[in-house]
């Protein structure tokens, strides 16, 4: 019998910048339809784990295998590199990110920055890319932004944009930066609804936030990192409600 | 129209000669520019130096000496380079630096220094997240360099382009030393024989600025091209 691939899987991440030990040897797998949120302090290490993921920093070690591909590293004078970058690309349109600030391409609109990769990197007509883009635009409650630039749109709007850029992708795992940090209060709402529509439908996410509400609500696995290590994972009835040990007990403790 | 006692059509020949100069030239310093901006941004310490080297010697030597050197001096070395052929394999060729390619080549590499600082600003100037989302959807370096890099560049970059382009269309009265007839060169020489110098110095004169108001023309209307998607939030914003 086949065993259904794996959307995502990495094996040991470990990542150095200069002197300091980043991400000292972090493992997951993310089933079809996992949510797995990763909390800790800032500097734990796990907005750098999720940059790994696409390879938007290079692991120093490490697996990663995604849909049953496995990237190949080679290690030169420099470090440790992608054998093919092509192989690299390709892996990136399969997971979309969607990040702190946002970065929609701010000469495009709205429709334009949606249909860019899936014309351009996947190869898809330019009208159904469109009609495709619309129907997601009108999902995140912004068909009416469609053709409004970045900046003339909120922060909120944005966001949701760019997770409508992502799920143009149709990719086999979404990874979220921090993907609220950057709002005013009011504007998180709106964002975090979309997410859970999202959770709900049955898509593959990791997740880095410090919204540990929405963490308990629609995680499948909790990831506590401190210091580049993997310092308690369960679900988060275990993680979140449960904290073994005393750190994670005053991460979680609420803040005055 | 005046017939500029006979001077007109070799005026206008001129005339052609500057402008076909000047936009080869800016073609070639464009090139160059974003050539020279990524050596002067990559971390190959070798590529790096090149391009230090090449704005250095550029932007520090006269326009004129620059020209006569790669004029003359590269009419020598090819001599040097086709004598040898000769000796070494018996092939008999000769070329002639051709005035006007040598014009293009000269200017082009004067302001492809300048363009370089420019572009290099520009480079700088986008915002790493924009093109961390062009990566992280698997866009290719070109297509990313194309799509996003580009276009958000060009808005930095155009001021600069702009004054290096009018000062370049300036540049190119130089090459009537080294023997090409630009209008400048039909001007001074129908002067001489004439003893009338307004009669073809202004002409010349009203023809650069029409040239330069044109040009002032188009790059508003590129600035205003690449200036979508910035400005006038607040009247959209809500």
């Amino acid at each position: 019998m086949a065993a259904t691939p794996i959307p995502l899987e990495a094996q040991g991440i470990k990542k150095r910048f200069g002197d300091v030990e980043v991400l000292k040897g972090i493992s997951l797998q993310a089933h079809k339809g996992d949510v797995i949120t990763m909390i800790g302090a800032s500097g734990s290490g796990k907005s750098t784990f999720l940059r790994c993921m696409n390879l938007l920093e290079q692991p120093d070690e490490g697996e990663l295998i995604v849909h049953n591909e496995k990237i190949n590293f080679r290690t030169t004078k420099k470090g440790r590199e992608p054998t093919d970058w092509k192989q690299v690309e390709r892996i990136r349109a399969k997971l979309s990110m969607v990040f702190q600030n946002f970065n929609l391409w701010s000469h495009m609109t709205l429709l334009e920055n949606v249909i860019e990769a899936p014309v351009h990197v996947l190869g898809k007509p330019r009208k159904q890319a469109i009609e495709e883009a619309r129907a997601l635009l009108d999902r995140v409650g912004l068909l009416d932004r469609a053709d409004y630039f970045p900046t003339q749109m909120s922060g909120g709007q944005q966001q949701r944009g760019a997770i409508a850029r992502a799920l143009a992708m149709d990719p086999e795992v979404m990874l979220f930066d921090e993907p609220t940090s950057a709002l005013d209060p009011e504007l998180v709402g709106d964002v975090l609804k979309v997410m859970r529509d999202l959770a709900d439908e049955g898509r593959t996410m990791i997740l880095v936030t410090h919204e540990i509400a929405f963490a308990r609500d629609v995680s499948s696995q909790v990831i506590y990192l401190h210091q580049g290590v993997v310092e308690e994972t369960g679900t988060p009835a275990d993680v979140l409600d449960n904290p073994r040990s005393e750190r994670l007990r005053q991460f979680l403790a609420p803040k005055h | 129209m005046i017939d500029l006692q006979g001077y007109g059509p070799r005026l206008l020949e001129g005339a052609l000669v500057t402008v076909e100069l000047a936009v080869l030239s800016l073609i070639l310093a464009v090139i160059l520019g974003l050539l020279t901006a990524s050596a002067k941004l990559s971390r190959n310490r070798l590529i790096h130096a090149l391009g230090t080297l090449y704005t250095t010697l550029v932007r520090g030597v006269p326009d004129l000496v620059l020209m006569m050197l790669l004029f003359y001096g590269g009419q020598i070395g090819i001599n040097m380079l086709t004598d040898q052929l000769y000796y070494a394999f018996d092939i008999d060729i000769f070329i002639n630096v051709n005035a006007f390619v040598a014009g293009v080549i000269t200017i082009g590499l004067i302001f492809g220094a300048y363009m370089g600082e420019t572009f290099r600003g520009a480079f700088q100037a986008v915002e790493e997240g924009q093109m961390e989302a062009a990566r992280a959807y698997g866009m290719s370096p070109l297509l990313a360099f194309r799509h996003v890099r580009f276009p958000l560049m060009m808005r930095h970059a155009l001021p600069g382009i702009g004054n290096n382009w009018m000062v370049l269309l300036k540049t190119t009265a130089l090459v009537s030393i080294i023997g090409l007839t630009d209008m400048v060169r039909v001007a001074a020489e129908a002067t001489k024989a004439t003893h009338e110098p307004f009669m073809f110095m202004i002409p010349v004169a009203m023809v650069y600025l029409l040239i330069a108001t044109l040009s002032e023309w188009g790059f508003a209307r590129l600035t205003k091209r690449y200036n979508t998607g910035f400005g006038e939030s607040s009247e959209w914003n809500n």
